[in-house]
């Protein structure tokens, strides 16, 4: 929450956790799954090794910053920038929801569209919840309080 | 001290936390039944299975191939198939056929390559007809194969 007092120690251990937690998520399992895929399907142009560690290291460092400037106004965009990050991140890695293989000769084309909005409106959702919040108790705690008797 | 969290963070916090929940069960229903879906597929190619049905008739230099394929709908989405000739080459007709099966139902795929004269077509330039099925769990997924069915004709049919 905004404006909550929240100890540096808190935060520090906050922050490494989140870290950690990223760079497995964003950066250690796609980066397996690439490489496994690879090996084989050596006939496929799996884009997912090249960009992995960029969008990886930009997610883990945004959250990070989020989570050691959590109480504070300034984590806000943080919060916002890494969850935009994820969905378009998500949206390459899975090439829109379009894949297409080839193997043996035999062509193999997979359409999930639908499946990848899905997965992108959680983060998508992190991303307008993380202003909105932010303004709505901004809001909240400049009204005055109510007498009380 | 922690601070008291306002109603709107805690509505958007619960919105946050329903549409995970959304998200977790679609993929597990769309999961579980692509998984049923292809399980039942497979058991068309099991022993002793009438499944999938193939026949090639052959009238002089003339020759049809038939298919007839029973799919099952295992799953909890509607299931389409389709099967169809990608620009068939002259002397080539291909009937395309696509059905869309509810759940826990099955329908029969059929599916006809007539070819005027196969020699005449191997001799040419071999034959080289690309085929192309779809199946698909309505409205999430689809998957598309296209293999050459041309050594199916020229290979011989059952």
């Amino acid at each position: 929450m905004i404006g909550e007092k929240v100890s540096l120690e808190r935060r520090v251990a906050k922050a490494s956790l989140v870290a950690v937690f990223n760079a497995v998520l964003w950066v250690l399992l796609p980066s397996l799954l690439g490489e496994t895929l690879s090996r084989a399907l050596p006939s496929t142009p799996l884009a997912i090794p090249s960009f992995v560690y960029a969008f990886g290291a930009a997610i883990t460092a945004l959250q990070t910053v989020a989570a050691l400037t959590e109480g504070m106004a300034v984590s806000v965009p943080f919060t916002a920038g890494a969850y935009v990050t994820e969905a378009y991140y998500i949206w390459t890695a899975t090439s829109g929801g379009n894949l297409a293989l080839s193997v043996s000769g035999v062509s193999f084309v997979i359409a999930f569209a639908p499946l990848v909005y899905l997965m992108m409106v959680p983060p998508l959702f992190g991303a307008l919840r993380a202003p909105i919040t932010f303004l709505l108790e901004e809001t909240e705690a400049s009204r005055p309080a109510p007498d009380v008797i | 001290m922690k601070s008291e969290r306002t109603t709107a963070a805690r509505s958007m916090r619960a919105v946050a936390l329903a549409i995970t929940l959304v998200s977790v069960v679609t993929f597990a229903a769309v999961g579980y039944s692509a998984y049923s879906d292809f399980n039942g597929f497979i058991s068309n190619f099991r022993t002793g299975s009438t499944g999938i049905s193939a026949r090639t008739v052959a009238q002089g230099q003339a020759a049809t191939l038939y298919v007839n394929a029973t799919v099952p709908n295992d799953g909890l989405f509607p299931l389409s198939v389709s099967i169809s000739c990608t620009a068939p080459p002259a002397g080539v007709t291909c009937t395309s056929s696509s059905l869309t099966i509810p759940p826990s139902t099955s329908g029969v795929l059929r599916f006809q390559i007539s070819i005027a004269n196969v020699t005449e077509l191997q001799n040419a330039a071999g034959l080289h007809l690309n085929g192309t099925a779809v199946a698909g769990l309505v409205p999430f997924a689809s998957i598309s194969i296209t293999v050459d069915l041309g050594s199916f004709l020229t290979g011989g049919g059952s």
